[in-house]
């Protein structure tokens, strides 16, 4: 039982979601359409419960055995206790709105203080306030007691004013809600710098790809410096000239390496160069003509025609492994996902 | 600027360099941040997933808020169990049914995702962990389905269409739009490089040429994944690098200068104490 019934229920599921797509009958699609779907992202988010719950375990006992780096394991259980805390236990995003504001010159001073402004400045924002309109302070209180004493002081200086608490569910994108804090102070600053990371990289890969030196992996290189070159602005302060003089010399380097004659080599550098220049002098030097030596052109014409060429290539045959895959899932044949 | 933004720029900007002191090499500080970052990223996809499906589409339709007065047993009996988990946690199951606009009738085929979900999570428990099986069992079954559909429509169908191009009525060479020599090129392209991929015939002779220009084709194709992802990166730490300078300013009481001269400082004397151990 604990080997054929997952797979009779993968073979199952997939025969009846495979064949919603094929048959005309509103129950299934319907099932296909929504609910299934709907099942599928409701056991993803079980799945990404499961990895959380994995990670603790793990690192608990990297703790709870003192394993070589514990501490290090007792920080990821403090990170994880922190964004929990953040996204279950402590809303944090409560602001204050002030519904009566007629006696401003009193306000002013205290709500200054709260939007970092000063008090002729808030006058000034509380005096444009249509009559009847509310103003909110959106100052991140995390406590409802920090925007509680607000409330207390603007109602003694002769205002009116109530907390407003954001819900449950909403606060993981309020702004001012600790989730938000921990979203944008911790978990943003993290993953980006993780990630801005490789850039640092990129050279030392670019450097061994060169040192390749075969024809696959220059084609790689020059196609992804064009790709980059011309997308950014000082592609396009490159004159196309420049880039044909380039493509010169590596003809007459190709040229070199093809007969290995130096008059042959010589011939081909200096017309080359002379066919550019008069070309050139007869045309003006536009900086964007030839257009095909012209960055921003030559990347846009990469990127649409041999890149897709390319890219078509692969995702056929992604299509067709993974239409080959799901057969062999539905059909019980590949049983990997139990182990097997 | 209120205490907890600037707090926050503290605490970013400690997190921010102590990942890239791994440019140094692999210390504390990058050790510290990584493993935090473990711990926030699961807590943090922890509760999107939860506040964005499991609450809203899972609870929201097992105990959608009720139309006017609950009645009959089984239903009272119920939103009996949803009171009781509300009592303890308010804020996932608010007082009157959970309204998402999945109408006023409980859908009580959510039961077996519900059911499949917890199972899932017994994958923790060596003793239960073949139960785990279930669930996984559902989503893969599930995703093989949609999936196989799906991709031999997009992936396979819809670019052979989109490769089916024309060659009539459009100029010879053209380097912005459409032409008969760029659509020749894709034609090649994506029939070379699909060739490349069948390794049921070794690729020698004729057919090895053929597959040595679908290969050229990959490598550009390569190459622009390549520059994208690079130039998504730089984006990142130019990104970085002005969060950075800003959090160097007044208004954060230069905590980009503090935190790295402090960085520094302990680094310098985390190696020189290495140094003195490798070498004592």
């Amino acid at each position: 039982m604990k080997r054929q019934l997952p797979i009779a229920i993968a073979a199952t599921i997939g025969f009846i979601t495979l064949f919603g797509w094929f048959v005309e009958e509103p129950t299934i699609k319907s099932f296909v359409d929504d609910d299934a779907t709907q099942w599928f992202d409701i056991l993803a988010s079980f799945a990404m419960f499961l990895g959380a719950l994995n990670l603790l375990k793990m690192q608990a006992m990297k703790v709870i055995r003192k394993q070589r780096g514990w501490p290090y394991a007792a920080l990821a259980i403090a990170g994880f206790t922190f964004s929990f805390t953040a996204g279950f236990i402590m809303l944090g995003a409560y602001s204050v709105e002030i519904t009566e504001f007629s006696n401003s010159a009193s306000i002013a001073p205290i709500l200054a203080g709260e939007i970092n402004q000063d008090v002729l400045g808030t006058q000034n924002i509380l005096s444009v306030i249509p009559p009847g309109d509310t103003y909110t302070i959106r100052a991140p209180y995390f406590t409802e007691g920090g925007a509680e004493s607000v409330v207390e002081q603007i109602n003694a200086a002769g205002g009116t004013a109530e907390i407003r608490a954001a819900e449950w569910g909403a606060h993981i994108a309020t702004r001012g809600s600790l989730f938000n804090w921990m979203f944008r102070f911790i978990f943003t600053p993290l993953s980006a710098t993780m990630f801005a990371l490789l850039a640092f990289f990129v050279a030392s890969a670019s450097f061994r790809a060169f040192k390749i030196r075969n024809f696959e992996a220059t084609l790689l290189l020059i196609s992804g410096i064009i790709i980059m070159l011309g997308r950014v602005p000082i592609g396009g302060n490159i004159s196309a000239w420049f880039i044909f003089y380039i493509v010169v010399l590596a003809l007459a380097a190709g040229v070199n390496t093809w007969f290995k004659n130096r008059t042959y080599t010589l011939i081909a550098v200096v017309g080359g160069l002379l066919v550019v220049t008069i070309a050139g002098f007869i045309t003006g030097w536009p900086i964007d003509q030839p257009g095909i030596f012209y960055l921003p052109v030559l990347q846009d014409w990469i990127y649409n025609n041999p890149n897709v060429a390319g890219a078509r290539a692969i995702m056929i045959g992604i299509g067709l492994g993974i239409f080959a895959s799901s057969i062999r899932y539905i059909l019980g044949i590949e049983k990997s996902y139990i182990g097997e | 600027m209120n205490g907890s933004e600037i707090f926050g720029a503290w605490v970013a900007v400690f997190l921010t360099l102590g990942i890239f002191s791994y440019l140094y090499k692999d210390n504390p500080f990058y050790k510290i941040a990584e493993h935090v970052f473990v711990g926030v990223s699961a807590g943090y996809w922890m509760a999107m997933a939860f506040w964005t499906q499991v609450q809203p589409n899972l609870f929201g339709r097992l105990w959608p808020t009720p139309e006017g007065e609950i009645s009959g047993f089984m239903l009272k009996a119920w939103y009996g169990i949803y009171n009781f988990f509300g009592f303890i946690l308010p804020s996932v199951f608010p007082n009157g049914g959970i309204d998402k606009g999945h109408g006023h009738d409980p859908h009580f085929i959510y039961l077996l995702p519900f059911a499949l979900g917890i199972l899932m999570l017994l994958s923790v428990s060596s003793k239960w962990s073949w139960m785990a099986r279930l669930g996984i069992a559902y989503t893969v079954g599930m995703a093989a389905g949609l999936r196989a559909y799906a991709f031999l429509n997009s992936n396979v169908l819809g670019q052979i269409k989109g490769t089916a191009v024309s060659f009539v009525d459009m100029p010879l060479f053209s380097l912005t739009g459409v032409s008969v020599f760029n659509n020749l090129i894709i034609l090649v392209g994506t029939i070379t490089g699909l060739l490349y991929f069948y390794f049921s015939k070794e690729h020698k002779g004729a057919f090895g040429k053929v597959t040595r220009v679908g290969i050229y084709f990959l490598m550009v194709s390569f190459g622009a994944s390549f520059g994208f992802a690079v130039m998504g990166r730089i984006s990142l730490l130019i990104g970085r690098f002005t969060d950075l300078i800003s959090y160097g300013s007044e208004t954060y009481h230069y905590a980009s200068i503090w935190v790295l001269v402090l960085m520094i400082v302990l680094l310098t004397v985390w190696t020189i104490k290495g140094d003195k151990k490798a070498t004592g």
